[in-house]
């Protein structure tokens, strides 16, 4: 009943009203346009025509994220009068949210099957898009901004006005901080840890997953365990094993301590991915002249592609954000990746550099998408298809 | 040569569960062998041990003249087609059949025309660039049944090759491994748990029950004397009807007591089963061993008067369920029987084909 077409009509024009309300009260001309063109677009809702109701939709919810984006950083000097109708449009989107899943059938039993699927599939995902995104948008948006446009009171956080524009945070990066250094070591660290932490784990998730052994059952369930040790409580003697190795300030001493917790997490779910392989297949090929070795490397690596590729993301992924080891193990500049780099010098006691850290942090991200989207063709599951019945 | 020995073979997952129990088993070069039980019999157990997928608890097992005992399974010169076929996913048909040829090192020509040759005889020539996803499961069937014979093993192991095709195209496969058979003349050992797809295809059949052999024999020999009531009531479909009575002697003859009903065994029979006067037995019929009141001769028991409780007719033959003074039994007679539910009609029991087991350790005493 709360989620009928009726309520969700009545429901927008209640919250339109209240906007309208809001503005008044608070003296706010703005905000009274606002709730005017809301309470506009709940009319649109209340019309019979299909595409005057989509379009209302699709702006209704455009226009509750704005105010969502709005109200949750509550701009300066804002009345009560405005607080409250941010909060009003912060309930109606959630509302609105609910509402749409159940709106779309309704929509989908008449005429237009898109309309339904529209409004009932994508629609939904908007806020979710909204969270994954906003961060990325803002960094973005911080990193071509001026000291001037990011220090200044007055200017909104987020967009740029034309003169605060600049590409300049970039050129510093690169030409009066260590950057490039920080990434190729980075980079070099990543993928050697990943490499030999997946080649490790394979070996040991096989074995654990496929042969009986006394003790498999605990010792699998000892890796899992590994994982959850804290790095914070296992970098205090693992400086000492660096130190005494003599690696410390070298780019080796994290290439030998990744695998650490990289081993672990990446045999735990190699583990899972090799039970889902029928073992007929490999006991197939034993039959066919395969011994252990072949049979792992002809016929169920190639089949465990999928759940390899997941490792090797996870990997060079955990690798690339990590902090904690690469900030105890190297003080060297030059020997530094690029999360511990950016901070140590890019914050220079209470100064943040804000734009270039944004930049840095937006370059450094660069490589991590270039590795999904690559891998994302290769990483689809379903590869067991047709094997067995 | 390659005939396969089982000696005293024993497989023990853990102290209680004991999947396979002192099998002795004689396999004949170039013979055609069903095991055949109920799930969980223990088939599988075995034939994966003679494959070498499975180690062995204790006894021996021979291929040809070897002990293979600790061969691996690639040295075994044997091919395995599993129940759920097993295929290469990301290989082709052509290399799926090809991949234990290349292992072996085979010149390209002869795996390339050894392929062909299996594709050939099972009809899958045009499939041979497909991958195992675009097959429908009659060809995936095929595809494994291939990948086995472009090997040239000794020895063929089937797990239940069929029992995931439906009922037309089993009837089919089931055809075309026999013929298989006859033109690869290599020793097949073939696992099901269909007592027709072991009766039809056979030259011996092997019942095995909680990991014992029950009984080894031509599919003829276990349905006609089968050696507990165990295999007769397995083998054979509808399965033989299983009467509770007592063995009685009375003027003379030999009879049966079941439920006041004495059906009288004839004289030689009635020597053969005089140590069990007076004490309780299994009385065997067969369904097509229950017949209409004055059909054909031979010796037959006292009529009966039964009522038609259920009535099944197939077409070629009629299956009723009947009941008579509280008793239970199943027969099969000619479609021409003109009869409806819950009419009574007279039976007898063909006492030449009668059976009689101990009702303790359920043995046949006749
Ligand atoms: N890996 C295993 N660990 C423990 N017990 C097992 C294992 N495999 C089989 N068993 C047991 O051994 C017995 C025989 O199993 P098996 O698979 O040989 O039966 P089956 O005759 O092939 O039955 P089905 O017709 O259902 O395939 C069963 O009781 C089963 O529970
Ligand atoms: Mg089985």
């Amino acid at each position: 009943m709360w989620l009928s077409a009726q309520s969700i009509h009545f429901a927008g024009v209640a919250f339109a009203l209240l906007h309208v309300l809001a503005g008044i009260v608070a003296g706010q001309p703005f905000v009274v346009v606002l709730g005017a063109i809301g309470l506009l677009l709940a009319y649109g809702l209340w019309r019979r025509s299909d595409s005057v109701r989509l379009g209302s939709i699709v702006l209704l919810t455009l226009y509750v994220l704005m105010r969502l984006i709005l109200g949750v950083f509550a701009w300066r000097g804002a009345g009560a009068a405005v607080q409250v109708s941010n909060i009003v449009a912060i309930l109606g989107s959630m509302y609105l949210v609910l509402a749409l899943g159940r709106l779309g059938p309704a929509f989908a039993s008449k005429r237009d099957m898109w309309l339904g699927v529209f409004i009932s599939k994508y629609l939904p995902l908007l806020p979710y898009l909204f969270f994954a995104l906003f961060p990325l948008y803002f960094m973005v948006v911080t990193s071509l901004k001026t000291d001037n446009e990011l220090y200044d009171l007055e200017a909104v956080p987020f967009w740029i006005t034309g003169a605060g524009f600049t590409v300049g945070n970039y050129g510093y990066l690169f030409e009066e901080t260590p950057y490039v250094v920080w990434l190729i070591n980075t980079l070099k660290v990543s993928i050697c840890a990943t490499a030999i932490s997946v080649a490790i784990a394979i070996l040991a998730a096989y074995a654990l997953a496929r042969l009986r052994f006394r003790g498999a059952e605990t010792f699998g369930v000892a890796v899992f365990v590994t994982y959850l040790v804290p790095p914070s409580l296992l970098f205090l003697p693992l400086a000492r094993v660096v130190d005494s190795l003599g690696l410390s300030d070298r780019t080796l001493a994290l290439i030998v301590t990744y695998p650490t917790f990289l081993i672990p997490f990446c045999t735990w779910l190699l583990m899972g991915y090799f039970r889902t392989i029928p073992k007929e297949i490999e006991e197939c090929a034993m039959i066919d002249g395969c011994n252990r070795i072949q049979a792992l490397l002809r016929i169920v690596l190639p089949m465990a592609v999928p759940g390899i590729i997941c490792a090797v993301l996870f990997g060079f992924t955990l690798s690339w954000n990590e902090f904690l080891y690469s900030l105890v193990f190297i003080s060297t500049t030059g020997a530094k990746t690029i999360s511990v780099g950016v901070i140590s010098e890019l914050i220079r006691g209470d100064i943040y550099y804000w734009g270039q850290l944004m930049a840095g942090a937006m370059v450094g991200s660069i490589p991590i998408v270039v590795a999904y989207v690559f891998f994302m063709d290769y990483y689809v599951s379903g590869l067991t298809a047709g094997a067995v019945k | 040569m390659a005939q396969v020995v089982l000696r005293d073979l024993v497989k023990k997952f853990s102290e209680e569960v004991i999947a396979v129990n002192s099998v002795n088993l004689d396999i004949q070069d170039k013979e055609f062998i069903v095991l055949v039980g109920p799930s969980g019999c223990g088939k599988t157990t075995t034939l994966r041990m003679v494959a070498g997928l499975e180690d062995i608890s204790g006894g021996e097992i021979r291929i040809g003249d070897r002990l293979v005992n600790d061969v691996p399974p690639k040295d075994r010169n044997i091919a395995m087609v599993f129940q759920n076929y097993a295929l290469y996913p990301h290989m082709t048909v052509f290399k799926n059949m090809a991949f234990s040829l290349k292992l072996r090192r085979t010149p390209r020509a002869e795996i390339e025309q050894r392929v062909k040759a299996a594709a050939d005889i099972l009809g899958i020539g045009e499939l041979l660039d497909r991958k195992p996803k675009q097959l429908s499961g009659g060809q995936r069937q095929r595809v494994a049944v291939g990948r086995a014979i472009v090997r040239q093993p000794e020895v063929f192991l089937f797990d239940e090759p069929l029992s995931n095709l439906d009922a037309k195209l089993r009837v089919n496969m089931r055809a075309e491994l026999i013929k298989l058979h006859d033109r690869l003349d290599a020793t097949m050992i073939y696992v099901t748990h269909d007592q027709v797809e072991a009766m039809t295809m056979g030259d011996r059949i092997v019942v095995m029950r909680n990991g014992f052999i029950q009984q080894v024999g031509s599919p003829m020999e276990v349905y006609n004397q089968p050696q507990n009531q165990f295999v007769a009531g397995f083998i054979g479909s509808p399965p033989m009807n299983f009467l509770e009575g007592m063995l009685v002697q009375d003027n003379g003859a030999v009879q049966v007591d079941v439920k006041g009903s004495r059906l009288t065994l004839s004289a030689d029979k009635a020597k053969q089963v005089e140590s069990y006067v007076n004490q309780p037995v299994v009385f065997g019929i067969r369904p097509e061993d229950v017949v209409p009141v004055g059909s054909g001769d031979g010796n037959f028991s006292e009529p009966l008067t039964a009522t038609v409780e259920v009535l099944e007719p197939l077409g070629a033959e009629i299956i009723l369920e009947m009941s008579c003074k509280g008793e239970n039994f199943t027969a099969r007679m000619d479609p021409t029987l003109r009869t409806r539910m819950h009419d009574e009609i007279q039976v007898s029991f063909n006492m030449d084909r009668a059976h009689l087991f101990d009702t303790k350790t359920e043995q046949t005493v006749l």
